[in-house]
């Protein structure tokens, strides 16, 4: 008990110490909630864009592995068919072949597969390419397990799952091209059992061409080819002509296609030009990341440097001036590429130029405590001085299609540029003898900035778009580790227009 | 005080809330610094990271508990580990295991104010003074205070004993010098 005693007397005594702590340490403390809120925020900034990024290039990647996929099916499609009618040359004339045809009340086109009489009939359609057909009962489940995933927005249905046996298999579609079927080695009537059939017989194929038709539907009477097959015949059919329609909907490009798309993908040369205001404050354009480490700045000792001022001791007696907004251009040039059909990724060399300006007093003739070669301008708001701040710089962008129209569509811009600054007047802040003066050494001079915009199509013409939208742009580092511009960052808002130049 | 809506603005990064909130705490809590530490520079700088830690993790506080309470308890483990990681109070803080002292039944009268004895809880050796001021003052039993040093309940223990014991022995000293008008010291 007495033991207790003596601490709750030592508890008592202790709640009732209070020291009062020196005012710098409330400013340490803001200065560095400032600081991790910033970071937060340029933090959160960083992922957003690498997801951005990230999700971009996959989609890229992914378009392109699905064209392959399509381009090596078609083209090994075309070598079997070729196989398959210099083996059976006789068999060739007893295909059923689906023509299309135009149904003025739907719009529907339908043929019926005994309407055809042999393949030349296809032959003489132009511009035919041909969808793998697989010669077991395995291999074209496994095609459609592998596409079918990925083709969920396929409209085609084989409308009767029986269509085989129902002496109705249809097929309904809405693409641009017209889907012949045969069926090879049947002949209308024949029935073929699963003991008399041979390996390869019951071949499908299902060729396509590219008629200017919108809506396309293939109605097979394909009872009279294979009426008395089996259910394995039956499910193969439906899955092969399932598989192959499907897949025939992800548009295999014909020779103009692939011709245009080689155009696509060719680099383009582009001019960029923007326009617009520009800070050097805390935080994106003084709103966002603003914080009361601004009104510190006052406190913030310059360095000690060349103009031999002594700071650094905790009392001053000038302030300096406020540093406003200022305007900011960028011309450049840039080379584009198409990586999918709605990302362009763009390489760049611009010319950037940004400006703020400080109100400054009288032109100083000497300086007493300096010995280096500068001007030297007095505290006051005589004259207005305006700070301007020169880069080159390597912008490389990914352009990402957000409409799905083609005629003047929108794009979502967003990059990352590593800048050099090669040249600046501006004046740096001796809060000791309260002199202005030039010192660009303490000015960082790369710097990497994030930038982000919505650009609008003016023309038509995709070859030579020209673009237009907002554009906001970061930089991530600081503009100086030191002196007047300590902490602080270029940020700048404008409109960016961009023309890409191409053949007609 | 209503804490609530302070705290909500708090949140908000108002910098005028964020000012309130520091002045209405720090002096206390510089008080709790200053007994974990050896000089009032090492005090401010664990006041100042404690400050900035309570801000980054207010979003964790909830208006259940006293926030009062919450924010000791930052300052408290902030001083714990400045002193874990700083080097001259690293090197104090090695716990010898030592036979359990017999606790004292000395128990003197405590005459001092809190900044004089504050001054003489600074006195003892880091690690003393450290297990002091987490069991006589913040109320942590040894066993936690065990946990959070690293070191067994037992070696706590015996630390604690040598310590009270050195500490009653400084008061009266204090206390007797005091009377006298011969300590003009700490």
């Amino acid at each position: 008990m007495q033991e207790n005693n003596f601490e709750k007397q030592v508890q008592q005594k202790m709640e009732e110490l209070r020291l009062t702590p020196p005012d710098e340490v409330w400013q340490k403390v803001a200065f560095a909630i400032a600081k991790r809120t910033k970071d937060r925020r340029i933090l959160a900034i960083f992922v957003l864009l690498l997801l951005f990024i990230g999700s971009t290039i996959f989609i890229a990647i992914d378009h392109t592995t699905d064209k392959k996929i399509n381009n090596t099916v078609s083209e090994n499609n075309v070598d079997n068919r070729k196989i398959n009618s210099y083996k059976n040359p006789a068999d060739s004339a007893n295909r059923q072949i689906a023509v299309v045809k135009s149904d003025p009340k739907t719009g529907i086109q339908t043929i019926p597969l005994d309407k055809v009489k042999n393949t030349r009939d296809v032959e003489k359609i132009p511009q035919h390419t041909s969808v793998p057909v697989a010669t077991t009962k395995k291999e074209p489940a496994r095609v459609i397990s592998k596409k079918a995933s990925r083709l969920h927005d396929a409209t085609v249905s084989a409308r009767d799952s029986g269509g085989i046996n129902n002496k109705s298999a249809k097929l309904s579609y809405k693409t641009n091209k017209k889907v012949n079927v045969s069926i090879e080695n049947s002949e209308p009537g024949d029935a073929i059992s699963e003991t008399d059939r041979p390996a390869d017989s019951n071949k499908l194929a299902i060729e396509i061409t590219n008629p200017p038709v919108n809506d396309v539907a293939v109605s097979g009477q394909l009872t009279d080819t294979v009426s008395k097959a089996d259910a394995g015949v039956n499910t193969y059919l439906n899955d092969t002509l399932t598989s192959t329609v499907k897949t025939a909907d992800k548009k295999e490009p014909s020779q103009k296609d692939a011709i245009t798309q080689k155009q696509q993908n060719k680099w383009k040369l582009g001019f960029n030009f923007s326009f617009g205001a520009t800070t050097t404050q805390n935080g994106y354009l003084g709103i966002i990341g603003f914080s009361n480490s601004d009104a510190l700045k006052a406190f913030d000792p310059a360095p000690s440097n060349s103009t031999g001022g002594n700071v650094g001791q905790g009392t001053y007696s000038y302030t300096p001036s406020k540093i406003k907004t200022g305007t900011g251009i960028t011309l450049g040039a840039f080379v584009q590429k198409n990586i999918s059909p709605k990302t362009n990724i763009l390489l760049g060399f611009n010319y950037k130029a940004y400006s703020s300006s400080i109100t400054i007093g009288n032109k100083l003739d000497s300086f007493s405590t300096t010995n280096f070669n500068s001007t030297f301008y007095r505290t006051g708001s005589i004259t207005k001085y305006k700070n301007y701040f020169h880069f080159i710089e390597l912008p490389v962008t990914i352009q990402y299609k957000l409409s799905k129209q083609n005629k003047l569509p929108v794009y979502l811009s967003a990059g990352v540029t590593v800048s050099r600054l090669i040249s600046s007047n501006a004046l740096q802040f001796d809060i000791v003898s309260g002199a202005y003066y030039k010192d660009n050494s303490l000015l960082n001079k790369t710097q990497v900035n994030i930038s982000l915009g919505f650009l609008f199509s003016l023309s038509g013409s995709s070859k030579n778009a020209f673009l237009i939208g907002p554009d906001i742009n970061y930089s991530l580092n600081k503009m100086a580790d030191s002196g007047f511009y300590n902490d602080r960052h270029y940020s700048y808002f404008g409109i960016l227009m961009q023309k890409t130049i191409g053949k007609k | 005080m209503d804490y609530t809506l302070l705290v909500k603005d708090c949140l908000k990064n108002k910098p005028a809330a964020q000012q309130q909130l520091y002045e209405h705490f720090a002096p206390a809590m510089l008080g709790v610094c200053y007994r974990y530490t050896k000089s009032m520079h090492d005090a401010e700088d664990v006041l100042q990271e404690g400050f900035v830690k309570v801000y980054l993790h207010l979003n964790k506080y909830k208006s259940t508990g006293e926030l009062g309470a919450w924010v000791r308890r930052i300052m408290v483990t902030t001083a714990l580990n400045y002193l874990k990681k700083n080097k001259r109070y690293r090197e104090e803080l090695v716990f010898a295991e030592m036979p359990l002292h017999p606790v004292s039944d000395n128990n003197p009268i405590i005459q001092l104010d809190a900044k004089q004895l504050s001054e003489l809880i600074r006195q003892l050796p880091t690690g003393f003074q450290t297990i002091f001021n987490l069991y006589a003052i913040e109320g942590y039993t040894h066993v936690e205070i065990g946990a959070m040093l690293g070191i067994s309940d037992g070696t706590s223990k015996s630390q604690y004993a040598r310590a009270r014991y050195l500490l009653i022995e400084w008061i009266e000293k204090y206390s007797s010098f005091s009377k006298q008008g011969q300590y003009a010291g700490k």
